[in-house]
């Protein structure tokens, strides 16, 4: 039988490849497995005072080049805090002290030779509330541009509509340009704040809460943004929205008391986490 | 190690009301299979018949397990070994299904084959090799549902390892059944009956196993299935 089957052609080494099926969900690698180029930002045991009160404990960790990381926690876990650590705005409050290193691309931000306006100029951040200056909407874009010398107006109107394109708002605001950006809906003028930030070309975008105070739908257009950002810049968002962490990032830290108590996948964390701290915060447990 | 309670009284209510529900489906399904063997051993043909009729009551159970969890996924959006119990329920209850499919078959080969009396001297004693399968399925069974309720995965191990001592027995009947084809031609109904029955049993004891294997996962969260295939 086998061999008239033969005859007629059939070979069994002679199948068909079969591609190989490509993941449903996008998979990042473990952090393990990370080269030295794809880090982007290295925590070395940070900690961080407020007066006697330890506010973060001894922080480890190492940041993704172009990916998303959450940061999540329950409220004075010290996710902010550490969030406002790499573009060193803890520097603002009175009171504060900070040991450890935080290395962007291999450079220390704690050291002297260090201009504050230049790594903020790097590391772009942007808030809970929209902060949009008291302008037009294209002043609130080119206004980190003219901080940074004088350019042409061709220039400054190119790299306008880049960003406003990159922030996907453009198509919506492209017509008047001129008009004030306190008047544009509360989502807007946060890709509006986006825009600005990513106007001046940073390496790292820290956004902190950016969708909690807007509606599901400008929260989806906020995600869908980040998830585009990510092709250029490292971004770090803190969020208590844990469903948002989950949908947004492809690493997660779990914060609690100051503490990093887990930092793996977020495809790791949300099905599989290994600490039982972890287990209890995402799954709404008590403590 | 110590769990505790969902901050959500009402989402702690849903997963208790669910693990409940599944327990009755399980205990259902046994009873099922009980019955079905019970009917097949002593020719009780309105005992296999209310097995078939009781059949769309496990159908029903697996439609509400299934609707009810797919609902708690859409409402809570749950993380961890939370979404990995519901992943349990959805798929154990899909294998508790088909454990009273198999039932069902038991039960329908006791109506519709014509025992010869006295019967054959070779198929009594594969019957006693039949009791035997049974008696290791329904054990799978039981323990796959008490561990799976207890979330006992050490046990679901060990589960999962007695389901080779199944498939052993199982392939005694069969060559014995087929030497007794053989020997006597004018029986092979009854022989047939004899396989379809160990056919259903096997398979009792392999969606007991797959059970186990939902346990591990819901448990620990590693994937034991199919150790052909590299991690």
């Amino acid at each position: 039988m086998i061999e008239e089957r033969a005859g007629d052609g059939y070979d069994s080494t002679s199948m068909p490849e079969i591609p190989t099926p490509v993941s449903a969900v996008e998979e990042a690698p473990s952090p393990s497995e990370w080269r030295d180029d794809d880090i982007c930002l290295t925590v070395s045991n940070l900690c961080l005072y407020y007066g006697d009160n330890e506010a973060l404990a001894d922080i480890s960790m190492r940041v993704a080049r172009q990916r998303v990381t959450a940061l999540i926690g329950p409220s004075g876990c010290g996710k902010s805090t550490l969030l406002r650590c790499f573009n060193r705005m803890n520097d603002l409050i009175d009171d504060v002290r900070i040991t450890g290193e935080i290395e962007l691309n291999g450079m220390e931000i704690h050291s002297t030779s260090v201009d504050i306006a230049q790594l903020r100029r790097r590391v772009g951040m942007v808030f809970q509330r929209p902060n949009p200056f008291p302008k037009s909407i294209y002043e609130n874009v080119a206004y980190g541009l003219r901080l940074q010398g004088r350019l042409p107006k061709s220039e400054v109107d190119d790299r306008v509509e880049w960003a406003l394109k990159n922030a996907a708002l453009w198509e919506e605001v492209s017509d008047r340009l001129n008009e004030s950006a306190l008047d544009m809906s509360g989502g807007q003028q946060q890709r509006l704040v986006i825009a600005r930030a990513i106007a001046v070309q940073p390496d790292v975008l820290l956004l902190d809460e950016p969708a909690s105070a807007l509606d599901p739908i400008s929260t989806l257009k906020i995600e869908e943004l980040i998830h585009q950002l990510k092709q250029d810049y490292t971004i770090l968002i803190v969020t208590h929205n844990m469903q948002q962490a989950a949908r947004v990032s492809d690493y997660t830290g779990f914060l609690y008391l100051g503490k990093l108590v887990e930092y793996d996948t977020t495809n790791i964390i949300f099905t599989n986490p290994t600490e039982k701290q972890t287990e209890d915060y995402i799954t709404g447990r008590y403590g | 190690m110590k769990e505790h309670r969902h901050i959500s009284a009402q989402f702690e209510a849903e997963l208790r009301t669910l693990e409940g529900k599944f327990a009755a489906m399980g205990g259902l399904v046994e009873e099922q299979v009980r019955s079905a063997m019970n009917a097949f051993k002593s020719i009780d043909l309105s005992l296999a018949q209310s097995v078939c009729t009781r059949e769309t009551q496990v159908n029903q159970f697996e439609m509400e397990i299934d609707q009810e969890t797919t609902t708690i996924i859409a409402r809570r959006q749950p993380t961890a070994s939370d979404l990995r119990l519901l992943v349990g329920f959805l798929k154990s209850s899909t294998d508790l299904e088909r454990i009273g499919d198999e039932a069902d078959r038991i039960a329908k080969v006791t109506i519709n084959t014509e025992p010869s009396s006295p019967p054959l001297d070779d198929l009594r004693a594969i019957l006693d090799d039949v009791s035997t399968l049974d008696s290791l399925a329904s054990q799978m069974l039981r323990e796959s549902l008490n561990q799976f309720a207890r979330k006992d995965e050490s046990g679901a191990s060990a589960t999962i390892e007695a389901d080779a001592e199944v498939d052993q027995v199982y392939n005694a009947v069969i060559d014995s059944c087929s030497e007794g084809m053989a020997q006597n031609p004018s029986h092979v109904d009854e022989y047939m009956a004899v396989i379809w029955v160990a056919r259903s049993l096997e398979r009792i004891g392999d969606h007991a196993k797959n059970i186990a294997e939902n346990t591990v996962y819901s448990v620990r969260g590693t994937d034991v299935r199919h150790h052909n295939i590299p991690q």
